[in-house]
């Protein structure tokens, strides 16, 4: 796992990157990468609680220099589909980049089932944009998250779901985990230049906000978000699913043992 | 120089831009995208909108004033905005020429004139009377305040009119007739001056307005459909209430084109009749000159408004067409300021009983409509008006159901409101929190910018969200959210949930949670959070109704009550 610290999401998160040998040793010539941002509500980027902007064109960039043949920017956000990728800047960002943006439609669904999941059974999940992709960037905000504790990269696979997925709050923890085995990142970037601390997971107001000052990256979700939960002042233990995730193979929540680069 | 081509191009010109305005109504700043096109122009244009809004209101929204030109143009030349502008005459043109194509002596049998056509001038009148219940009231207030005045007033109307309408021309009458009307009801409301509020005034008779129309029905109907088969505009497919009725509506009135060209245009429309009205001292005309005329009737052949251009020219159904200025075999028929020698009949469509009649239907249909109490606190819970709308009374002078708002809105939360208000709120909009993407987007102020009367404000994101300048003020409310906790999964089925919590877009949130440990039938221990909202921060958006995944009816609700529109209803005291 790579930590990169400044206040600058891309110089952190270029930091990061050197820290695990570059992004060269995930993404190679030719890749179609699917970078999933968390788009969920349609707030603007300075109120933190979507995918920063910036951080979707810095991705999208590295991506294409080290050889990707295509980025897709693509999430089914909670709040009105088109206003989300608008006002969040992701949409202008992507576009500035030279990121394929995939706004979900009624279409973009298939029923799918986790084998051995008691929830994801049938679902509805957002394949579309997925068919004929290589690698899976998971990218999003640290955040405070009410009934989860904290939503990190992994949870940033909810918006993979379809359907009423409001549902599967009744057992919060078991979909998170069953999402760690649903989708396995090739990387999973979690950005906590600025994190919510509260009020999370929609925020609303800069003072939901605090500075960290770190991006973390790996091909290990759960140490990655691991990571994030202590910078929360939360440790695996408080969080049910990162022990589940961890137990089902998805990672390690010893994030220490595997971290390089400016650790706190 | 031949004009029928040069009205051809311009009706399409003018139609395809109505089409390009709908299609580009959507937020965002592209150049197919709203905030690079006026796109109510065509509304604007409209005054039966604007000489209606001014009525209703005494003051008039500057876009309104767009109208202005088109006044002029009728002054000079007539109906021609009927014939060259006007995006639904042009479609009922369209379908009559379709209809008719290769029968014109069925084409020559359907122009004759009708006497159904004065139809058209009652519901102007009846909008025209609705619109003034406010000022009507207003003036006689104040006249009732000076009881000589009054009486001599009222007798001298009585009188004037009574002995003009019998000596005066015939087709002089018509406007005499509208002055003993007014006269009547301005010695009606003298006479009412104690009844506060028994005169009202709405622009809810207006639905017949051909271009609100035309609009409505595109925005609610026709585009919500197309844009299934191919997600253009929209990822997901859209809703609209009342659609069948809607589309019935402007089915109607485009078959109806295979009963009588343009039947609409003659029998039905406001508008029409409206500029009629005020283009009949136009100087340019059609004319013809008797001698060499054939008397062939190719000229009625496409007459398709029936001014009979054969006989005594009626030139208030004339809409400046040219068809048969380019028919005529003779070239005896041209746009000139002659008259015709065959004369002109100028007589008004509708009788001086009817005029009176259809004036004061109108002042009285307001009251009438409201003795339903559909308003106030009898109010449905579920008429939740966008947000920056005005007061309730003062929306429904102002709002003309044109569906700009629920065309621009990108979550399709706005849905036309039906019966919740009385037969008043029909094509008015309300957010429908279970419709659509996700409630009413914090940031978004788009239908304040489209709305072409002001029914909804214009509001910038801070005066919305109660930020900046406007902290003191606090939120624009539509509503407040209420939890029901006879459905809610923690309360009720001690099952956790917290989605609206979680969802909730206020900082801090509106909804907040309480911890509770249930002791289950079974025995066992469950912990809950259950929800709770607070009153002096929710602001409506109904984001959490949308987002509760209690099927069917939600378990959190958003009701009218504590609206920002109507301080009365506030639920908070120190807000």
């Amino acid at each position: 796992m790579g930590v990169g610290r400044d206040d600058d999401r891309a110089v952190a998160l270029d930091q990061a990157l050197s820290a695990i040998g570059g992004l060269a040793s995930f993404i190679g010539q030719g890749d179609r990468v699917i970078l999933k941002v968390n788009a969920g509500f349609s707030t603007p980027p300075e109120l933190g609680a979507t995918t920063h902007p910036a951080m979707v064109e810095a991705l999208t960039l590295r991506c294409k220099q080290v050889g990707a043949a295509e980025v897709i920017v693509t999430d089914n956000p909670v709040a009105d589909t088109l206003s989300c990728f608008q006002i969040t800047g992701i949409a202008a960002a992507a576009k500035k980049a030279g990121a394929r943006l995939v706004i979900p439609t009624s279409d973009s669904f298939t029923p799918l089932t986790l084998p051995g999941g008691q929830l994801i059974r049938d679902w509805p999940v957002l394949l579309q944009p997925l068919q004929g992709a290589t690698k899976y960037i998971s990218v999003c905000p640290l955040k405070h998250h009410y009934l989860a504790g904290a939503t990190m990269t992994i949870k940033n696979a909810y918006g993979l779901l379809g359907g009423s997925r409001g549902v599967f709050h009744q057992d919060v923890n078991e979909v998170i985990a069953e999402l760690a085995q649903l989708v396995v990142p090739s990387l999973s970037v979690l950005d906590a230049t600025w994190a919510m601390v509260r009020n999370g997971p929609t925020g609303g107001s800069t003072a939901d906000l605090e500075l960290r000052g770190f991006v973390a990256v790996s091909s290990d979700p759960v140490a990655v978000d691991a990571f994030g939960a202590s910078l929360l002042g939360l440790a695996p233990a408080d969080l049910p699913y990162l022990l589940r995730a961890a137990k089902v193979n998805a990672g390690s929540a010893d994030w220490r043992s595997i971290a390089a680069g400016a650790l706190p | 120089m031949r004009l029928l081509p040069v009205r051809r191009i311009t009706q399409g010109f003018f139609l395809l831009l109505f089409g390009w305005l709908c299609l580009v109504s959507s937020p965002g700043e592209a150049f197919f995208q709203l905030g690079a096109w006026p796109v109510s122009w065509l509304l604007q244009l409209d005054p039966l909108v604007a000489v209606s809004a001014a009525l209703a209101r005494g003051s008039l929204e500057p876009g309104l004033l767009w109208a202005l030109p088109v006044v002029v143009i009728t002054l000079l030349l007539g109906r021609a905005f009927c014939g060259w502008i006007c995006p639904l005459g042009t479609l009922n043109q369209l379908i009559a020429w379709l209809g008719f194509a290769g029968r014109p002596s069925a084409a020559q049998a359907a122009n004759r004139p009708h006497r159904a056509e004065g139809i058209a001038s009652g519901v102007l009148l009846v909008q025209l009377g609705a619109a003034a219940g406010t000022g009507l009231a207003a003036v006689g207030a104040w006249v009732g305040g000076y009881p000589v005045l009054a009486v001599i007033l009222l007798l001298s109307a009585a009188a004037v009119g009574a002995y003009w309408i019998r000596s005066g021309p015939r087709r002089a009458r018509i406007g005499r007739a509208v002055l003993v009307a007014l006269g009547l009801c301005l010695a009606l409301a003298a006479l009412l001056r104690g009844a506060h509020g028994l005169l009202q005034a709405s622009l809810s008779l207006g639905i017949l307005d051909p271009l609100p129309l035309l609009h409505r029905s595109v925005h609610t109907v026709a585009l919500p459909l197309v844009d299934r088969g191919v997600s253009i505009l929209w990822p997901f497919p859209r809703q609209s209430l009342l659609a069948p009725v809607t589309a019935a509506l402007l089915a109607s009135i485009l078959l109806a084109n295979l009963w009588r060209p343009r039947a609409f245009c003659r029998f039905l429309c406001p508008l029409g009749a409206g500029l009629g009205l005020i283009g009949r001292w136009a100087p340019w005309r059609i004319a013809k000159a008797t001698p060499g005329c054939s008397d062939c009737g190719a000229c009625d052949k496409v007459c398709t408004t029936a001014a009979d251009p054969s006989g005594g020219f009626r030139q208030p159904s004339c809409t400046l067409c040219m068809s048969c200025v380019q028919a005529c075999p003779d070239g005896v028929l041209a746009l000139s300021t002659r008259r015709s020698a065959a004369g002109e009949d100028l007589t008004p469509d509708l009788s001086r009983r009817a005029t009176v009649g259809a004036l004061a239907a109108g002042v009285v249909a307001v009251p009438c409509l409201r003795l339903e109490g559909a308003l106030g606190k009898r109010v449905d819970p579920k008429l939740i008006r966008p947000p920056g709308s005005t007061a309730e009374l003062d929306f429904l002078a102002r709002c003309v159901a044109c569906g700009q708002c629920m065309r621009v809105c990108p979550t399709n939360v706005l849905q036309p409101a039906g019966l919740l208000g009385g037969l008043e709120t029909v094509w008015t909009p309300r957010l429908d929190m279970r419709i659509g993407t996700s409630g009413c987007q914090p940031s978004c102020t788009a239908c304040g910018e489209v709305c072409p009367t002001g029914a909804i404000r214009a509001l910038s994101e801070d005066e919305k969200l109660g930020k900046g300048e406007f902290a003191d003020d606090g939120p624009i409310r539509v509503g407040t959210a209420f939890v029901d906790r006879g459905r809610c999964r923690p309360w009720a089925l001690g099952r956790p949930c917290i989605v609206c919590q979680e969802v909730c877009p206020t900082s801090p949130k509106s909804v907040t949670l309480e911890s509770v440990v249930e002791v289950l039938p079974d025995g066992s221990l469950v912990q809950l959070e259950r929800p709770r909202v607070d009153p002096s921060t929710c602001n409506g958006c109904g984001i959490c109704e949308h987002a509760c995944p209690v099927a069917g009816e939600a378990a959190i609700r958003v009701s009218n009550a504590g609206e920002s529109r109507h301080p009365e209803s506030t639920l908070v005291l120190d807000v």
